[in-house]
């Protein structure tokens, strides 16, 4: 009920901005690009198709692009698949009939969308892939490079870890679900990295489902295995909280060096003030939906028979630990919708 | 010896290779033999994270179980267990006390409960289909009704509260002592209350029960509300030990994990059969093998596999040994 | 006329109360609930969507419901057995993976490739079903496990191998139009979902391996007992399941070339809730391919609707699982009503007049006036016949007549004392006449039309006449075959008492007021039975009048005699003969003076005639009051009536104790004698008659030889 509100609140201040906008337009002042801008935006139809609006992420970007539909006056729409590709593909099948202006949408993994976002760039109908990039090239794709967040991650813990910096070289990786992209395009660059530093030992290599209980079991199983383990490799800090719980019961706090990555929400931030998480890979939405919006506008603004060349905006990320967190380093929901 | 004093000529003849007693026996080895091959298995730091990891899924497989006595069945319980939990966490979030929050969060699990029992008792709806459709109803319910995200954290504001479920009472974790003091209730519940025995009554053959007397709607009501109860004690003490709530393990495969436990520790799915015991074999036996298995560093995907091919056999094991045949298989039993 | 009345025979002129009773009575009108369900949602979704009912929103769901379907269908055959199958899912999983492994990878020929997953699914679903079906594992458990296994292997699979499978797309006519093509603007995979629905619908409806798939589902046991192979009937339907789910997963990877981690995750949950939102019910032996379909449109409807309409992901959960809630509930009070419910609408009175009944009081004058004279009737076969409705002669002047048990009993000549079982037929015989060949004809109840040769031989003549356009019943069938007889041309007139009711429910009939019978005829040269009279009420009784061209037939709850011209100038008109029979008119025939008689098997009462002009006074009682407490016709005085060819009475013939011939449905004069039937009497009746004709036979009328 709450969104329901929500949406229709959103639509009348959509509107009055609108109106305002309008008007400021008639009074106000053109620079020679603004008029031409807000006219290109105006009137639009922009589809979302999320993994789930239910998702940190996603309810970030929708935020985001919903703050822009309303001071631009365009229209944005969502279709939640809720988790279900079968439901997001026939989301997507059924946008395409509808030719909107452009369809953002965030891939589930590199496969499931693939074949209709070709579809829809048959169909004429523009593209932009946020996240995770399918298989397929479509106008355009923001995203975050995952190979080398993880790879970051890696390199960290070789560096805390290495028996040449004085570790004993042992460390442990926690999968999420094996087949999703950002798992294995992440094992990919930890086996990369450790395949090029043969002094480091892999003791386990377990997944949990992104799961933070299956987490927690998996984990505090390996630590008592190995007591002496100097360091955890992780994948996403919503899983990864379950990693850090089964430490702090071991008492290893601070000596198993846990790396971790995730889209730095304030629950992230608390984690790593508290010493869960020692160092942490945050592509901050923030900072996403940002760069969101700006191929929103990019793409708008190009006339719609115009043949676009694809491009792409790639995230830079912030390594945080406890040193170098500051009030302002994670964001929450509310923050995006309220536009810092 | 649970199995005998549930009175049926059957369960004598087949006492000795009951599937408790198989299982049992499987654990026993497999416990033997981890132990001797795998190094730091028997430390009791391990026993103990073993007895830990399974715990959660010990204490719903009660739940369960006690539905399945009764010839029910809870599907929804990760449902129930995953969305009340997250409408605590989330109004905690919003500054609600904890008390008030987990108060209003059992009375929505009750409600839950209610509306299951309901379902299945009066309106007759076969309880897997109530129940598996209850799955999604709750899970849509709660997502529009109260909370609005997929993934939540227990904020700093709910104090001691926020990490109860991994703390220790005389060095042994709290989840392991909530599974043991749910086994007993559940046991004395069942043993030593007139609801309980009328529940195992009502599973063994329903309308006998109702025609001794019993009131076998009222009671399928409590089966449920009880079931639903468990499975938010086992949400908050999950939630507690690991900090979050996913709700998208109400889309998981852990409710199958969970009537796993149920049935391998050889809780008969028609009903009236078995007791706590043998869901702690059940629990002990997943525990023994999920633990072996990891220190082993088996891929998840062939954990599953196995967990598969183990229920496969013991349900084949089990049909052999005490065989359905035409003339008494029961219409619309599956 | 008061009017009350006038307005009770135009409410019951015009509105067709009995439609409802037969409409419940159909088994299709189980998908009444989800049609219903249906329309609603259009209507909703119509009114809130802008351009809904456009044909891009059609073939974008159509091609969404190809796969599922599948799927669904395959669950049909499984819960229609009596089984459940989670496995589909992940034998989904698999198969769209195989397909693309074998195409895209190790660019297998597409024909073979989809063979070979075919038989991969075909491979799972046979694992399952020789576990539930042959070794009697529990269905639920079972293909959980499978689930958890195949799904497993899936995972394992995709791990490896999932971005090469998708690397090279094979290049054939036939992949593209699976995975695109459409035919006549329809979806190809939703072609195929057409053809496949419509042969597995022949195939469960109109073949006898089909029927043994519903037979296994609606009662095992019996099903068992009757011989059926339960086992590999069940283990069949898991291999069809398996088969189906995996031609989803190839038709999935045609469409969407991809193999992702979801695929198939959760597709059990949405695939029982589409079948059983169709109305198949869990537990077996009620469903059938349109359940399937229609089940299958609601939820992608639903679904896809919902996305359109941007509604927040728990509407959608909450809406799927309140549908199921819903769907399950009433599908359950259903079952459990229905019969009730049938029974209370079932009976469907209407306004009917009947004329005032001729006096039978002694004194009176009247033709009718009461006497004694059946009373010196001897009895024959006294406590040995049980339902002797009619009685015929042979040559050597045995008696033929029927019994309830469904055999034709032979009494000897000349006594009478000695009897055996002539012929079995199976159901009960009513009229019976000789033909010219000395084979024996008779109206068989709830069978129709049978003949007996000398040889016993019996042999079926007609079973089935032509389906009246607009009965909603399925009145080609031949419910209440009653009394026949010869046409000079050799055809069969023959009467149908009702079409509503079986022949157990006979007197419930009279409760109704409204012309259910017909008069048929069965032409021996061609075999084909045709419909002549329609819509009359209780048609008993049918007897040449011998003028070669027209019949007389009676109609029983009218209390009247017509006379019918099937030949001549008037062909094809009906006229009255007799309406004020004091009594209800059975069977006619043929008296040896040139005249007919008729037998009464019960009385007219003033009470009941009153009522029949009174529906609602009748349909009230036949809802609340228990049947045994009705008004029904006397049927504990009857009486025989013998009248010439105009209408006029002759004389008439009664048992006032009611204690040897308490009902008469049938007599025949034979040889100087009027011999009785009557369907509840304990005996067979004789009586001399004074001033007839010694050696009369009644077949010499009709053929030559006979004399």
């Amino acid at each position: 009920m709450r969104k329901l509100i929500n949406i229709i609140g959103g639509a009348a201040i959509a509107l009055g901005i609108g109106m305002t906008a309008v008007k400021a337009q008639d009074a106000g002042f053109d620079d020679g690009m603004s008029t031409k801008f807000y006219e290109s935006m105006k009137g639009k139809k922009v589809v979302f198709v999320p993994i789930s609006i239910g998702m940190d992420i996603a309810a970030g970007f929708a935020a985001g692009m919903q703050r822009m539909a309303d001071q631009y006056g365009f229209q944005l729409q969502i279709r939640d698949p809720n988790w279900n590709v079968d439901q997001g593909v026939q989301a997507i099948t059924q946008i395409i009939s509808e030719k909107p202006d452009l369809v953002v949408i965030q891939n589930v993994d590199m496969q499931a969308y693939a074949r209709v976002i070709k579809q829809a760039m048959e169909a004429g109908v523009r593209v932009l892939q946020v996240n995770v990039k399918a298989t397929s090239n479509s106008t355009a794709h923001v995203g975050i490079d995952w190979y080398k967040n993880a790879e970051t991650n890696a390199l960290k813990l070789v560096e805390k870890c290495s028996p040449k910096n004085g570790g004993n070289g042992k460390i442990a990786a926690l999968e999420g679900t094996p087949n999703n992209p950002t798992n294995f395009i992440g094992m990919k660059a930890f086996n990369d990295v450790m395949a090029a530093h043969p002094e480091m030992t892999v003791v386990s290599d377990q997944a949990a489902d992104w799961d933070a209980s299956k987490a927690h079991s998996v984990v505090s199983t390996v630590v008592r295995q190995s007591p002496d383990l100097c360091g955890y490799f992780g994948l996403w800090d919503g899983q990864d909280s379950g990693m850090a719980a089964a430490i702090r019961e071991a008492g290893l706090t601070g000596k198993v060096f846990v790396v971790s990555q995730g889209a730095g929400e304030k629950a992230a931030c608390e984690k790593i003030a508290d010493g869960s998480y020692d160092f942490y890979v945050s592509y901050n939405i923030r900072e996403l939906s940002k760069h969101i919006n700006d191929a929103i506008a990019v793409i708008l603004q190009r006339p719609a028979d115009e043949t676009l060349q694809p491009f792409a905006i790639y995230l830079t990320t912030q390594n945080l630990t406890k040193d170098t967190l500051t009030p302002s380093s994670c964001w929450t929901l509310d923050e995006i919708k309220r536009g810092y | 010896m649970q199995t005998a004093s549930s009175g049926k000529a059957g369960d004598r003849r087949s006492a000795y290779f009951s599937q408790e007693r198989i299982v049992l026996a499987i654990a026993v080895v497999m416990f033997v033999l981890f132990g001797l091959t795998l190094p730091g298995f028997l430390a009791p730091g391990n026993l103990l994270s073993l007895v830990q990891s399974v715990s959660i899924l010990g204490i719903l497989a009660i739940g369960m179980a006690l539905t399945i006595i009764g010839r029910g069945i809870d599907l929804a319980i990760i449902s129930t267990m995953a969305m009340s939990v997250a409408w605590v966490i989330f109004m905690l979030g919003g500054g609600t006390p904890v008390w008030q929050a987990v108060l209003l969060g059992y009375l929505f699990v009750v409600c839950i409960g209610l509306v299951i029992g309901f379902l299945v008792a009066y309106a007759e709806i076969p309880a897997i289909f109530a129940t598996l459709a209850m799955t999604t109803a709750i899970y849509g319910f709660t997502r529009v009704a109260f909370v609005d995200v997929d993934l939540l954290f227990i904020p700093q504001s709910a104090s001691w509260t926020r990490e109860f479920g991994a703390g220790y009472v005389f060095g042994i974790p709290i989840p392991v002592i909530a599974f043991a003091i749910v086994a007993l209730l559940a046991h004395l519940f069942l043993r030593h209350t007139k609801p309980g025995v009328f529940i195992r009554a009502m599973g063994d053959n329903p309308l006998k029960a109702r025609i001794a007397g019993i009131p076998t709607r009222p009671m399928m009501l409590l089966q449920y509300v009880i079931s639903a109860s468990i499975a938010f004690f086992a949400g908050l003490v999950l939630a507690t030990l690991v900090g979050t709530m996913n709700t998208r393990v109400v889309n998981s495969t852990m409710v199958y994990d969970v009537i796993l436990v149920v049935v391998l520790g050889g809780i008969v799915l028609s009903g009236g059969r078995g007791g706590i015991f043998n869901v702690i074999v059940g629990t002990l036996l997943i525990g023994i093998f999920l633990n072996g298995m990891t220190i082993m560093n088996v891929s998840y995907s062939i954990q599953n596999l196995i967990k598969g091919v183990i229920l496969l056999v013991a349900i084949i094991i089990d049909t052999v040994l005490n065989p359905r045949d035409e003339q008494t298989s029961q219409q619309g039993d599956i | 006329m008061a009017i009350s009345e006038t307005y009770a025979k135009w409410r019951y002129r015009l509105v067709p109360d009995h439609v409802v009773g037969e409409l419940l009575s159909k088994n299709w009108i189980d998908n009444a609930i989800p049609v219903f369900i249906l329309a609603l949602l259009l209507i909703v979704f119509g009114t809130v969507i802008d351009n809904f009912f456009t044909f891009g929103t059609f073939s974008t769901m159509l091609r969404q419901m190809g796969e599922l379907t599948f799927v669904v269908l395959g669950m049909t055959l499984v819960i229609l057995a009596g089984g459940i199958d989670l496995s589909v899912g992940s034998v989904f999983a698999l198969a769209n993976f195989l397909t693309l492994f074998l195409l895209n990878y190790l660019q297998v020929p597409v024909m073979v490739g989809i063979l070979l997953v075919l038989l991969v699914g075909a491979l799972c679903g046979l694992i399952n079903g020789v576990l539930v079906g042959y070794l009697k594992l529990r269905a639920f458990l079972t293909t959980l496990a499978t689930l958890i296994i195949i799904s497993a292997i899936v995972e394992i699979l995709t791990f490896r191998y999932a971005r090469d499978v998708v690397m090279y797309t094979p290049d054939s006519k036939l992949w593209d139009l699976l995975a695109a093509g459409t035919v006549l603007g329809i979806p190809f995979n939703f072609v195929l979902v057409l053809v496949v629905a419509v042969a597995m619908h022949i195939y469960l409806t109109r073949m006898r391996k089909g029927w043994h798939i519903t037979a296994v589902g609606g009662s095992r046991r019996s099903a068992y007992n009757a011989g059926i192979n339960v086992r590999g009937t069940v283990c069949l339907t898991y291999v069809i399941s398996g088969i189906f789910a995996s031609f989803a997963g190839v038709l999935y990877a045609a469409r969407l070339n991809s193999a992702g981690s979801e695929t198939g995750a959760g597709l059990e949950v949405t695939v029982l809730t589409a079948a059983v939102l169709g109305g198949n019910s869990l537990g077996g032996g009620r469903g059938s391919v349109a359940k399937a379909l229609l089940g299958t449109f609601i939820v992608v409807l639903l679904t896809s609707s919902l996305l359109r309409l941007q509604m927040p992901s728990g509407y959608n959960s909450l809406l799927l699982g309140g549908a199921l809630l819903v769907a399950v509930a009433t599908d359950v009070r259903w079952l459990k009503n229905r019969h009730k419910l049938l029974s209370r609408v079932y009976v469907s009175p209407t306004y009917f007049a009947p004329t005032a009944a001729a006096s039978t009081d002694p004194g009176s004058g009247s033709p009718y006036e009461i006497n004694d004279r059946l009373a010196e009737a001897e009895a024959i076969g006294l406590d040995q016949v049980d339902g002797a409705e009619d009685l015929a002669f042979d040559r050597q002047d045995n008696i033929y007549t029927g019994s309830r048990h469904g055999d034709i009993v032979r009494f000897f000549a000349p006594d009478y004392t000695r009897s055996e079982i002539f012929a079995h037929i199976g159901g009960q015989p009513l009229g019976l006449h000789f033909d010219g060949d000395g084979a024996l004809y008779a109206c068989i109840s709830g069978m129709g039309l049978y003949k007996v040769t000398p040889d016993r031989e019996v042999i079926r003549l007609a079973d089935e006449t032509n389906r009246s356009r607009l009965s909603i019943i399925d009145d080609s069938r031949m419910r209440f075959a009653d009394d026949m007889d010869f046409a000079p041309d050799g055809s069969v007139y023959f009467s149908e008492a009702t079409i509503r009711y079986d022949v157990t429910d006979w007197a419930t009939d009279s409760m109704e007021g409204r012309g259910n019978g017909r008069v048929l005829r069965y032409d021996p040269k061609t075999g084909v039975t045709r419909t002549v009279l329609p819509k009359r009420m209780f048609p008993n009784g049918i007897c040449m009048t011998g003028d070669g061209e027209s019949l007389f037939f009676a109609e029983t709850w009218a209390g009247r005699i017509n006379r019918y011209w099937f030949a001549g100038p008037r062909k094809g008109t009906v006229q009255p003969v007799i309406t004020d029979l004091p009594g209800y008119p059975d069977n006619i025939r043929r008296s040896s003076d040139g005249n007919f008689w008729v037998a009464m098997l019960g009385m007219r009462t003033p009470a009941l005639d009153l009522a029949m002009r009174m529906p609602d006074f009748r349909r009230r009682m036949t809802q609340r009051v228990a049947f045994e407490e009705w008004i029904y016709p006397n049927i504990n005085t009857g009486g025989v009536v013998k009248y010439d060819v105009n209408g006029r009475i002759l004389e008439s013939l009664w048992d006032r104790s009611g204690e040897k011939h308490p009902m008469i449905t049938s007599m025949r004069e034979h040889k100087g004698y009027l011999y009785l039937g009557g369907v509840f009497n304990n005996r067979l009746g004789r009586l001399k008659l004074p001033n007839a004709d010694p050696n009369f036979n009644d077949r010499a009328l009709y053929f030559g030889n006979w004399s």
